[in-house]
């Protein structure tokens, strides 16, 4: 499987509103905190990848040649990689597979969007994902896609919007640790059901911010690691999967396309039973909903059983299985690509034991993230251990 | 082929848009220099590593990634060398236009930059290499924008 890859290097920007910074100097914040936070200089960097989503959000075309300067690739080999809201953790797998494939020996991952660019709200850049002949004409809303899932998945399963809240409850909570969040904060599950409805069953609080930010960690392989870092954390999983291009034909109550990567990710990693060998979980929350979701599609938990886990505090950060430990998208913020990227980030701060007052209550040996993305069908999974 | 179908019966078809607008900030770098150009001035900064001067300033040195923070900024003089131009006769959709508009590189003195903007002289005074200078618009009408100045002129 070619040489080992470790990351040795992370670095974030706060994920605000909006920020002042342009996107390049966002970039630029997080690429210089992620080389500073191993000694390495830029001249170490062999290559870089960009991961960013819609050029719509920031309101420039082409924004992978733009963003490449606050992203460390001058005279570099550069390449920008792109599955929509999947990219964060994607970006992973494409640092992954330049240093496992040895062609380069150190690569700087850098994920950034500035989603307060696009007037009036960022939710528009979204009209024109729906199909122009069969949709369109009907005046979609992105919502209506992920409160279709979630009706559907609460049918199947029974499961009630009390206990779909009490993620956002806990991941708000937990943002509230996190020095970097944007809307962390002590809500109850009365807020989030009383909270305005956007799109039934989608209320206020079930839903995930807009965010502009920036992250970037330093990978290398297993013969430099030690150079930059005593304990580089090292990634032994990687998966990704498409499911079909209409929305309408997927299982709305399961995410197959996350099983599909996670069963990539732990073959790869040498996993057979995920639930007693994954210690700490990141899965992609940008409702409160894909975090039960996904834990379900991951292999985690039975389908229709993650809200149980939930319910009984095991997936707290003193629980047995604790999940979005870093506050997730809905405390800690959704700066698209730069959010999926800040998971993978939190995992790597978890397994070295530097998360600070989020650091979860068990020894972590091993930790996954997962994002999720494109037209609603891509999952990205990435596996660390130490 | 389209148009031969065209013939026998109109093809099913819907306009639509993508509707975009954006709000841009300057960002840190960019308003230190819009600032200074409502000021009349222009504001370089140098990176000591790499000894280059960028203008506009930047946040930070893209070939060595050093911050460069508000001390390292420093004010050039209002002169510089046209290091290219070009006429354009047609605007972004095709359109003749009546005056061409005319546009230069141009090298500022102490820079390592090239500077892109309109130039104001006649099209047969222009030459490379000329001496130029900016003309800002009146104090009261600048508002922190590239457009604070009005173009490039050659000096005599
Ligand atoms: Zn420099």
């Amino acid at each position: 499987m070619g040489r080992r890859v470790a990351i040795v290097g992370a670095g974030m920007t706060k994920f605000v509103r909006r920020a002042k910074e342009t996107g390049k100097e966002l970039a630029y914040y997080a690429a210089k905190a992620a080389l500073d936070s191993c000694g390495a200089k830029l001249k170490d960097i062999d290559a870089v990848v960009l991961g960013s989503a819609p050029d719509t959000f920031d309101g420039v075309h082409m924004k992978g040649e733009y963003l490449s300067c606050g992203a460390g690739a001058f005279g570099k080999p550069y390449l920008r990689c792109y599955v929509g809201g999947g990219t964060g953790v994607f970006s992973v797998a494409v640092g992954w597979y330049y240093i496992a494939s040895g062609i380069f020996d150190t690569c700087l991952v850098v994920c950034e969007e500035k989603m307060s660019s696009y007037q009036p709200h960022p939710q528009g850049a979204f009209l024109t994902i729906f199909d122009h002949t069969t949709e369109r004409p009907l005046g979609p809303n992105l919502l209506w896609i992920f409160a279709l899932e979630m009706q559907r998945y609460m049918q199947t399963y029974g499961i009630k919007k009390e206990e779909i809240a009490l993620v956002a409850v806990k991941n708000k909570k937990n943002a509230l640790d996190h020095p970097a969040a944007q809307i962390a904060q002590e809500i109850t599950v009365e807020d989030v059901l009383k909270s305005e409805v956007l799109c039934y069953p989608v209320q206020r609080l079930d839903v995930s911010p807009v965010s502009d930010g920036a992250c970037a960690i330093v990978m290398t392989n297993e013969y430099l690691a030690r150079r930059f870092t005593d304990k580089p954390v090292w990634v032994s999983g990687v998966g990704w999967c498409l499911d079909t291009a209409y929305w309408t034909n997927r299982d709305l109550c399961y995410p197959r396309y996350v099983e599909e990567a996670a069963r990539m990710a732990y073959k790869m990693a040498g996993i057979r039973n995920p639930r007693r060998e994954i210690d700490v979980v990141e899965p992609y929350d940008p409702f409160d909903y894909k975090e039960l979701h996904h834990l379900e599609g991951l292999l985690l938990c039975d389908r229709g059983e993650a809200p149980q886990l939930l319910v009984d505090g095991k997936t707290q950060r003193d629980g047995e299985l604790p999940v979005c430990p870093s506050g997730g998208l809905l405390g800690v913020g959704n700066p698209i690509s730069a959010a999926g990227l800040m998971k993978v980030i939190e995992i790597f701060w978890q397994l070295r034991g530097e998360a600070g007052k989020r650091q979860i209550a068990k020894k972590a040996k091993r930790g996954l993230a997962q994002a999720w993305g494109d037209l609603m069908q891509v999952g990205t999974v990435v596996i660390l251990e130490v | 082929m389209e148009q031969k179908e065209n013939r026998k019966k109109e093809i099913i078809h819907f306009f639509g848009q993508l509707p975009v607008e954006s709000l841009y900030t300057a960002g840190i770098a960019g308003e230190r220099f819009l600032l200074g150009l409502k000021e009349g001035k222009f504001l370089a900064n140098y990176c000591p590593d790499c000894d280059f001067v960028f203008l506009p300033p930047k946040l930070y040195c893209e070939f060595c990634f050093r911050e460069l923070k508000e001390e390292d900024l420093k004010e050039i003089e209002n002169k510089g060398i046209l290091l290219s131009y070009t006429f354009t006769h047609i605007d972004t959709n095709g359109n003749r236009l009546e005056n061409p508009i005319i546009v230069g590189v141009i090298k500022m003195n102490g820079t390592d930059t090239g500077f892109v903007h309109k130039l104001l002289n006649k099209i047969e005074d222009i030459e490379i290499g000329m001496e130029v200078e900016a003309v800002f618009a009146p104090k009261e009408r600048r508002r922190g924008s590239i457009n604070d100045i009005v173009g490039f002129q050659r000096i005599d």
